[in-house]
């Protein structure tokens, strides 16, 4: 006789906790609030995943850079030298010495320099032996001969721009002369400065630059990394005028560079959150004082408090959670696209890393952040008598 | 303890800044379980007020209020919420259905929130909107149902957990009077078949009739207390019949007088005995 509807019917159906549901009918309910809110924390947590990803990637690729770019245990430079970029130059012999002390398997020397390739300037390494060209791949063409005092590889990119190839000659300008030399490969490294430079031998690089038996710097491998620190101090006892820096040092350096910027884009990415989380407690407060009545019914009804606060703080956590998923996909989706287009349109090498431990973090971030910001207008409005509640028309 | 409720000495003042405005005034009553008892009285009596308090969902300035032989003042919030789950029913003037849950859902808050079995919870609700011809409808969301459903659904949700008294503020004052009187049945047979005492705030004098005591208030004080006999439908019914008996009488009284079967003095003295039978019972009516 009675037909009861086989329903869309929440609490009939599923045997889920009643503070849940009135909560999910309620989001259900009010859809562009809602989805206005979880907006403002995916927005937030998409900010955080995507500043942290690519500031992480930023950091992986300056720390790949310095050790392909060194590719030795120690470096010895001049006093006046940076880390990076050696300046001032020592005398060649400085090599023989070194290469006599115990524990140092191979040493090469350098000679760096800026000049200019037909009006671009660009980086100039005069290499002694193959050891530091390990660190590239000819795309084409072959290595310069040892010695040669009119032969070139130059990077790939440098190649492009200038539409020269295997063959060609070009004329590298440095502060004291222009010598001409002839293409004879191709190469590619890892990073976009070095993709910018040319290599010509040792000889030919203090030719160059007009300061023979100098090199900017000696490149050391040793037998037993352990004895870095050792070595380096009888190093720089033997020889004056020098500074040994250890790839370590080097790392670090850098990696306090990188941390700055991490802090930076994260002080960025926590403003946005912090606006999130200020939207969550407006539409809390809102959704309290709209459901004012509602609490008075349910305290009328018998709800005790901490049912109620549970009813709109399981509501405020479903917003979190929603907010923290969407926003990380956002996150992702986003740092993708733009190291897409920096490399694509900029001619930015950038690279973006996500770690779980960011995805994991903004998650519940933005949860607690949900929750926290719901708690004061939950709690203010279940502390109102029943009567105070349902006085509001 | 035979009484049920009782009420020494209620004040209630309430504060807006130095204004105070005094709603209750010294307020003393008792009521019996299974009484239906309607407080009458014209706005501003504090009656409401008096309901709230009765409910538990305000405090008073001073005085106590025993329910089942428990004081309210001793208890706290979260006691207080406690016992108004098992024991008080309350029915609102506006209905206050919670307007994101269906009919069913509104009715299977108070057995959810007080933790009964997932069984019961199922039934109980569709027992009740079955009970108060609702179930076609209990699927459905309460701006989908009339005011009358909607306040059935809510005299449904008072009574899941079987609560021993049932508060109503002025429920049919949003009502038709069709639909009141239908609620006022609907009261009246559940205070038959449970015996659940009503508190019954109202304007209405049609509902205030059907209790079987009428408390008058004005200016926050008590100023009268009428104990009744509930009107019963079976004296309702033999004076419906007395009354076509007398006026077929008359009409037979009439007939005699034309086919000049009784003198013109008979007719009058019997028609003038008639009438005055007649009047009488209207008298009575009247005043009742």
């Amino acid at each position: 006789m009675f037909k009861i509807n086989k329903s869309k019917n929440m609490l009939q159906d599923v045997h889920l906790p009643l503070f849940m549901l009135i909560s999910l009918r309620n989001m259900k309910t009010r859809k562009t609030r809602t989805s206005l809110t979880v907006l403002g924390i995916v927005i937030g947590v998409a900010a955080i995943v995507a500043l942290t990803s690519v500031s992480e990637g930023m950091q992986l690729q300056m720390t790949g850079w310095i050790k392909s770019s060194m590719g030795a245990d120690l470096i010895i430079t001049g006093t006046n030298s940076n880390e990076i970029l050696p300046e001032s130059r020592i005398p060649e012999n400085y090599y023989e010495v070194i290469t006599e002390i115990d524990g140092v398997s191979s040493a090469s020397r350098q000679l760096y320099g800026m000049g200019s390739v037909e009006k671009v300037s660009c980086l100039i390494q005069g290499v002694e032996s193959d050891e530091k060209l390990n660190q590239i791949i000819l795309t084409s063409g072959s290595l310069f001969k040892e010695n040669s005092i009119d032969e070139v590889i130059i990077g790939q990119k440098l190649s492009d721009r200038l539409s020269v190839g295997i063959g060609d000659y070009i004329t590298i300008t440095s502060t004291s002369q222009s010598i001409k030399y002839r293409v004879m490969g191709v190469f590619q490294t890892s990073s976009l400065m070095m993709d910018e430079s040319c290599m010509i031998s040792l000889k030919a690089a203090q030719e160059l630059f007009q300061d023979p038996e100098k090199v900017s710097m000696i490149l050391v491998n040793l037998k037993e990394l352990k004895d870095a620190g050792t070595i380096k101090l009888d190093i720089e006892g033997r020889l004056s005028g020098v500074k040994v820096i250890e790839q370590k040092q080097v790392l670090e350096t850098v990696q306090y560079g990188t941390d700055i910027l991490t802090m930076f884009l994260l002080m960025v990415a926590s403003i946005s959150m912090l606006v999130a989380g200020i939207g969550i407690m407006n539409t809390m407060l809102i959704s309290v004082v709209e459901r004012r009545r509602d609490i008075g019914i349910m305290k009328a009804v018998g709800m005790s408090r901490t049912q109620i606060l549970q009813v709109f703080l399981s509501e405020a956590a479903m917003l979190g959670i929603l907010g923290g998923v969407l926003g990380c996909a956002s996150g992702v989706a986003i740092s993708k696209l733009s190291e897409s287009l920096a490399t694509s349109i900029f001619d930015i090498p950038m690279s973006v890393q996500f770690s779980s431990n960011t995805i994991i973090f903004s998650i519940i971030f933005a949860l607690a952040l949900a929750t926290l910001s719901g708690l004061y207008p939950c709690w203010r409005a279940t502390s109102l008598r029943p009567v105070e509640c349902l006085r509001y028309e | 303890m035979n009484e049920l409720i009782e009420i020494h000495g209620l004040n209630k003042t309430y504060k807006s800044g130095k204004l105070e405005n005094q709603v209750l005034r010294d307020i003393n009553l008792e009521i019996s379980r299974g009484e239906v008892v309607s407080i009458m009285g014209p706005s501003g009596c504090g009656k409401t007020t008096l309901l709230n308090l009765l409910g538990g969902l305000d405090r008073p300035t001073s005085g106590s209020i025993f329910l089942n032989g428990k004081s309210l003042n001793d208890m706290n919030e979260s006691e207080m919420t406690r016992f108004r789950l098992r024991n008080i029913g309350i029915v609102f003037q506006f209905f206050n259905l919670i307007p994101i849950l269906t009919a069913v859902e509104n009715v299977r808050l108070p057995l959810l929130v007080s933790g009964h079995d997932h069984h019961k919870t199922r039934e109980r609700p569709l027992q009740l909107l079955d009970q108060f011809g609702l179930l076609d409808k209990a699927n459905r969301m309460p701006y989908e149902l009339s005011g009358g459903e909607q306040q059935r659904v809510a005299v449904a949700r008072a009574l899941a957990n079987e609560p021993s008294i049932i508060i109503a503020d002025e429920p049919t004052g949003n009502l038709d009077s069709k639909t009141s009187a239908d609620l006022i049945d609907l009261f009246n047979m559940i205070n038959d078949e449970s015996g659940q005492t009503f508190i019954i705030v109202t304007h209405d004098s049609e509902v205030a009739e059907s209790a079987d005591k009428i408390i008058y208030m004005r200016d926050g004080k008590i100023v009268g207390e009428e104990s009744r006999k509930r009107r019963d439908k079976t004296v309702d019914y033999y004076k419906k019949v007395e009354k076509e008996k007398i006026t077929y009488l008359l009409n037979e009284l009439d007939d005699l007088y034309i086919s000049h079967m009784i003198s013109r003095e008979l007719y009058e003295k019997w028609r003038s005995q008639y009438l005055e039978q007649l009047i009488e019972m209207a008298i009575c009516e009247n005043i009742t």
